[in-house]
């Protein structure tokens, strides 16, 4: 049985290859700590800290002697760290805004209403990276030297410069004061634009984070500060035009197009950049689920809306408002009715779980259709005694064969764990599961932003669409591991399995009222 | 938590060395680069006009005659050998740009013989152009260097290397 909505097959592809890795990172870091679950956050964190040890540098830099004042930074007690900090941290973020672009392609988070966050943040890269890039030149040693004059190589390949652009490093006199004071200009102003696309890059998603907690905040920053004190970057030999720069210490996060240009001329570099660009950019096109979301966004039945604002306060991506309900005069009903906007919707359907009438969700997976399924799964075989129903979001732990015949559990793969009807968990206890674990992503990992948070706040708090409170919360068990640690979730699973064994030697009887939602209703 | 830390400190170590990839190779090689940048010879050229139209219907002086800027013919003699030898026209949608040059020539170490002569070509409709002085010079060539030739907006060659006997 299954949840139709499933990642799209590349992003099944591309999990299975970077699955080590992802397993390797998961077993070290663990779930808290683990920067790839946070990749997006910490790399403007990381901007942050880019930003802050930046500000002071640019009061001891001097336009007019660039590396003589570089060299007075990089020696002076107070601001090498800063300096360190500054380059390490720019370089971290390039890191983490890689990782992120991974992780979007791993969720499937790339087309449909994703597609501008896509694109935007795509063009964040790139200017990121020309930022990096002016950085990088600013400091005027043979390394940067050789970043320049690969730079006009590079763009010498475009076909739109009528003298070739490699002449502003030809002499040395060329390169002066205005040169440099050009520099740190656009190495300040680009990153207020930058600024501005990022939050257009967040601009559709509900209470984006833009910072990570502070633990996190504190352990990558103390992390960094050591490796600024310890390992300073180097500062190489000045720039010399009349010499050809030689060995130079590479940058790879900033300056990885270099070999490209020294090895395929700058045509050749120009055009892979161009290709490599435009296969990223086109991604929402081809990297998309192989049902189109649109056709898959929610919708609202008007007559079971009673106007709660709950799916309105839950959708993670602002794609439901609540408007004017057209009604006769006198009608009972409530004044709003929840409208999907489907032009915004993913199509997560955590709006689904959080209608307790079930009258929103994408079409087939409502809480009904839920219900339904369920009731198919569990007539199928019916339950043992002691049997566990496993529930396990398909973005994590739900695409793994490791669930396949385990004894005591019987396992259903599911759309967002934030999706799963509170109704469903009572019906498998009804109709015989001795309990039930719902297996979610880690909170900072969900494909869809806030699955394992609602549905938490919906089983043991008295979020809207909450677990009844006649349910037994003991034979209830949620879980957040990621996709990569399914053995865990299993092993956890078996546990939970035999601790209710062990606890609940009576049979447990639960009152005849009936699920609030029942499938009969619908069928009057 | 230690293994945590150690894999911090890995990180962190893999972060600091892709930022410092040692990369390249000792030049073998030296560099003659050839770079200028000169409005040239501009001359004045005039316009076609029908000579039979009336005083009043002919363009007055000012409008009579178009600057153009004279072709140049670029000639890089190296150890005897022609390096190179094209046409420098003036850039620009209405050719009116100043003339560019860049050209670089890669050498081994040791002795060489540069020769460069960077000539206005005659334009048709103006009087023949001035002669241009060539640049010649014997480089010792050391790898790694750069060698460069320019030429002042006063038709004086400059040049950036110690060995030379223009």
């Amino acid at each position: 049985m299954s949840w139709k909505a499933r990642k799209p097959r590349l992003s099944r592809l591309l999990s299975r290859v970077l699955e080590p890795l992802e397993k390797a990172l998961h077993r070290l870091f663990g779930e808290r700590y683990n920067p790839t679950y946070q990749s997006g956050v910490l790399a403007l964190y990381l901007l942050g800290l880019v930003v802050v040890s930046g500000l002071p540098l640019l009061f001891f830099y001097r336009v007019g002697s660039p590396y003589e004042s570089t060299r007075w930074i990089a020696q002076s007690a107070g601001l090498a760290w800063l300096r360190s900090i500054h380059r390490y941290a720019s370089d971290a973020a390039m890191l983490a805004v890689i990782w992120h672009v991974v992780r979007m392609l791993l969720g499937g988070r790339t087309a449909g209403p994703r597609r501008r966050a896509w694109i935007s943040g795509i063009l964040l890269t790139a200017l990121l990276v020309v930022i990096g890039v002016v950085g990088l030149i600013l400091v005027w040693d043979v390394q940067a030297q050789h970043l320049a004059q690969s730079s006009m190589r590079l763009i010498e390949g475009l076909p739109i410069f009528s003298e070739s652009p490699r002449r502003v490093f030809a002499d040395p006199k060329a390169v002066g004061e205005s040169f440099f004071f050009m520099l740190i200009f656009l190495h300040v102003a680009l990153p207020l634009v930058l600024v501005f696309l990022v939050l257009f890059h967040t601009s559709r998603v509900a209470r984006a984070r833009l910072w990570p907690e502070a633990y996190l905040a504190r352990y990558y920053g103390a992390a960094l500060l050591l490796l600024a004190v310890f390992w300073p970057p180097a500062l190489a030999q000045p720039a010399d035009l009349l010499q050809l720069p030689g060995p130079v210490r590479l940058d790879v996060f900033y300056a990885f197009w270099m070999p490209l240009v020294e090895l395929w001329g700058p045509s050749g570099g120009l055009a892979a950049l161009t290709l490599l660009t435009g296969l990223l950019a086109s991604v929402p096109w081809w990297w998309k689920p192989e049902v189109e979301l649109t056709s898959q966004a929610s919708f609202v039945d008007e007559d079971l809306c009673t106007g709660c604002t709950q799916c309105f306060q839950d959708c993670p991506y602002d794609a439901i408002a609540m408007v004017e309900r057209k009604q006769d005069p006198g009608s009972r009903r409530s004044l709003v009715v929840a409208r999907v906007d489907s032009d915004l919707c993913v199509s997560c359907g955590i709006c689904t779980a959080s209608c307790a009438p079930m009258g929103v969700g994408p079409p087939g997976r409502t809480g009904r259709e839920q219900l339904r399924e369920a009731q198919e799964w569990s007539a199928r075989a019916g339950w043992q005694p002691g049997e566990v129903a496993v529930l396990a979001c398909r973005w994590g732990c739900g695409e793994s064969p490791g669930w396949d015949q385990i004894p005591g559990l019987r396992f259903m793969a599911t759309g967002c764990s934030g999706s799963v009807h509170t109704s469903v968990i009572e019906f498998l206890l009804r109709a015989g599961a001795t309990g039930v674990m719902i297996v979610s992503c880690p909170e900072r990992d969900c494909s869809h932003r806030e699955g394992p948070k609602w549905l938490q706040l919906r089983v043991y708090h008295v979020r809207e669409a909450e677990l009844q409170a006649r349910v037994d919360r003991r034979r209830v068990r949620l879980l957040a591991c990621p996709g990569v640690d399914v053995g865990r979730a299993v092993r956890e699973a078996q546990a939970f399995g035999d601790e209710l064994k062990a606890c609940l030697v009576e049979p447990v009887e639960l009152p005849t009222e009936e699920p609030r939602c029942k499938l009969e209703e619908e069928a009057s | 938590m230690i293994r945590r830390m150690l894999a911090t400190m890995v990180g962190m170590g893999l972060l600091a060395g892709l930022s410092n990839l040692p990369w390249g190779r000792a030049e073998r090689s030296a560099l003659i680069r050839l770079s200028w940048r000169t409005t040239g010879q501009q001359v004045k050229v005039a316009k076609v006009q029908d000579p039979n139209l009336p005083t009043h219907m002919r363009l007055p002086e000012s409008q009579a005659f178009e600057l153009k800027i004279r072709p140049y013919r670029l000639s890089v003699q190296l150890d005897q050998h022609t390096a190179l030898e094209r046409a420098v026209l003036a850039p620009g949608f209405r050719h009116d740009r100043p003339l560019t040059v860049f050209q670089e020539f890669s050498v081994t170490p040791g002795d060489h013989r540069l020769e460069v002569t960077f000539q206005a070509q005659p334009l048709e409709g103006s009087a023949p152009p001035l002669t241009a002085r060539p640049f010649a010079a014997e480089l010792a060539c050391q790898a790694g260097q750069v060698y460069l030739v320019s030429l002042d907006e006063s038709g004086q060659w400059i040049y950036y290397f110690e060995r030379a006997n223009p």
